[in-house]
């Protein structure tokens, strides 16, 4: 099998998120890890990597694209019925069966959100396999909120406790903070790490932009988490995701991995040995 | 291992015989520069030379290839299928290929690359190392397996490793004699001869660690002269980064995807899209490069085009040396 031939998948919905986020359904059924990518083509344009945010428990299949290049901005004119090309799924992904019995701690900034959603979903189809299920969830401002009626939709639920914080107000922010002081603040996600009680039991699950990783790994360690029990996934330039490109590489020395094939879940252990692989 | 001998009256004949196999490719000086290319007799190739410019891996990884063409979005893969014969070749290039195939052969191996080292039959040869040659210090100085036959020069006639099934199918040929003890004695003899002359050694010994705990101010001085050209990279007989882009006609309706050898000195090669550089500075790229070759595992067979072909004038070992005692 060539591995490097995308196959077919047809778009079924686009669906704008924010001013800057697609949801772009697509007709295939993956069988994935929540966590894991597929490398999406446009014939002429070129390919790119884009996690899955969806959980393999729902159909269809589903990826929340920015615009930020040549690749995104192609995805973000699609229309229903339009193709793609994708490979995959590719990645280690989170281990869902491993966390099942422990608490989950969802730790997300921004677009972060996209792949811990598919973690969210999966925990929610087996609930009660895990016990309390919380979401730290840091955004620029309600416009640029991720799955804006989901999110909303949890707040309310027993199901989940979300914590929110936004750096800009604006009059949603400001009644959800009204409404909820001791779960909703202004600030970056890190600052909501002052409202939980993190139980060293739990399990962390991290996605957010890279310089997040640091900030949030430290609220962790100073409230002496075990390393083994955070995962993180990382963005890096994965060219050909299974390992041969080289461009996703990460470390130095004697430690080296590869965030396409190795990773790009990765341990707070994984963080402290791997030189650079959160800053 | 089988043994053979060879008379270099009757190479002519091997060759012959390898052209019916494929397109043979042997290296050829080229505007004083010695390249693997496609030959069509014997006397073209130039059978004692020290080191080609690229590396063989260009046969099996070509600088540029067309790996799917498209029409909308229907894909279809554009797979080789010739068969070919690499002759000439040295045991440190043959060991660079081994390690590549690590990379390309390992699940999910790399079609494009499998189908072409498949096809491709090896004949290897003994070299004429120079000052920059480290082959022994990093152990590919001898091929032990990635060959069909190996030519040992004896002088008058070559005592042949026979490394395959391929291989010992061509050295049925009445032109292949059973090689005897004094011919054994007398390559072991030259084998010792040819390793004594590479007289460059490397201490890799925990040279992982060495890179990973060496100091800013220590990387600075070692990249000062570094222009961040990938020479380095394109030379490398194990380096393995591509880069991959479509390509459209004009009507935009069909193109072809096309890889390229990347370079990780490059500025572009830990970019993302939004404009986040991982590795935006040459002391952070150096520290990868050197990482991927010597620090996990060796992967460099210690050819010396590195430092051969660095315009800047960097050598590979010295820059290793330094970090030795640099840090020490």
């Amino acid at each position: 099998m060539n591995e490097l031939l995308p196959r077919q998948a047809k778009v079924l919905k686009v669906e704008e998120q924010t001013p800057i986020e697609k949801l772009i359904q697509l007709d295939v059924f993956l069988n994935h890890q929540p966590g894991q990518f597929i490398e999406v083509s446009v014939a002429g344009v070129g390919e790119a990597p884009i996690s899955i945010c969806s959980s393999p428990t729902r159909k269809p299949t589903e990826i929340c694209v920015r615009k930020v290049g040549r690749v995104t901005s192609a995805l973000h004119r699609l229309s229903p019925g339009d193709r793609v090309g994708i490979r995959g799924p590719y990645g280690n992904g989170f281990p869902m069966e491993k966390m099942k019995g422990h608490d989950l701690i969802l730790v997300s900034g921004g677009l972060g959100m996209a792949p811990l959603r598919g973690v969210l979903q999966y925990a929610l189809d087996h609930r009660k396999d895990y016990r309390e299920i919380l979401l730290l969830y840091g955004i620029r401002d309600y416009s640029l909120m991720l799955f804006k009626d989901e999110i909303m939709k949890l707040m309310d639920s027993q199901d989940c406790r979300v914590y929110l914080s936004y750096e800009k107000e604006d009059e949603v922010c400001k009644n959800l903070r009204k409404k909820c002081p001791e779960r909703v603040c202004e600030g970056v996600v890190t600052k909501l790490f002052g409202m939980v009680d993190l139980n060293p039991d739990a399990y962390a699950v991290v996605c957010g932009p890279p310089v997040m990783y640091r900030f949030v790994f430290k609220e962790f360690m100073d409230r002496d988490f075990p390393p083994e029990r955070i995962y993180m996934t990382m963005e890096r330039r994965m060219k050909c995701g299974i390992g041969k490109c080289r461009h996703c590489v990460v470390g130095a020395g004697t430690s080296m991995r590869y965030v396409c094939k190795d990773g790009p879940v990765f341990t707070g252990v994984d963080a402290l040995q791997i030189k650079g692989l959160i800053g | 291992m089988r043994y053979a001998k060879l008379s270099k009256a009757d190479f002519p004949k091997l060759f012959e015989a390898l052209k019916g196999y494929g397109e043979v490719f042997a290296p050829v000086e080229e505007k004083g520069k010695v390249v693997f290319r496609k030959v069509e007799n014997l006397k073209e190739a130039k059978l004692e030379y020290t080191r080609t410019l690229l590396p063989p891996k260009k046969l099996f990884l070509p600088p540029e290839e067309e790996i799917l063409s498209f029409e909308g979005e229907t894909y279809t893969e554009k797979l080789d299928g010739k068969k070919a014969v690499l002759l000439g070749i040295h045991a440190c290039d043959i060991n660079g290929i081994l390690k590549l195939d690590k990379v390309f052969l390992d699940a999910p191996r790399d079609e494009y690359y499998a189908r072409r080292r498949e096809n491709t039959l090896i004949v290897g040869i003994t070299c004429v190392p120079d000052k920059y040659c480290f082959c022994t210090s990093v152990g590919s100085g001898y091929a032990s397996s990635g060959f069909d036959l190996f030519l040992h020069d004896l002088g008058k006639e070559y005592l042949v490793r026979i490394g395959s099934g391929e291989g010992y199918r061509l050295s049925r040929a009445e032109y292949f004699k059973e090689a005897g003890e004094a011919e054994m004695k007398l390559a072991a003899k030259l084998e010792e001869r040819r390793k004594g002359r590479i007289r460059r050694k490397i201490n890799l010994a925990g040279m992982g660690d060495l890179i990973e705990t060496e100091g800013k101010e220590g990387w600075e001085e070692l990249t000062r002269k570094c222009l961040a050209c990938g020479s380095c990279n394109l030379v490398c007989p194990t380096c393995q980064c591509y880069d991959v882009s479509d390509l459209l006609t004009l009507d935009i309706r069909k193109g072809s995807r096309v890889r390229r050898w990347d370079s990780c000195m490059l500025k572009r090669h830990a970019l993302v899209a939004g404009g986040l550089n991982f590795r935006p500075t040459v002391v952070e790229r150096t520290l990868n490069r050197l990482s991927c070759k010597v620090g996990e595992e060796v992967r460099c067979v210690g050819c010396g085009r590195c430092t051969v072909y660095c315009p800047a004038g960097i050598d590979f070992v010295e820059m290793l040396s330094a970090i030795r005692g640099v840090v020490k």
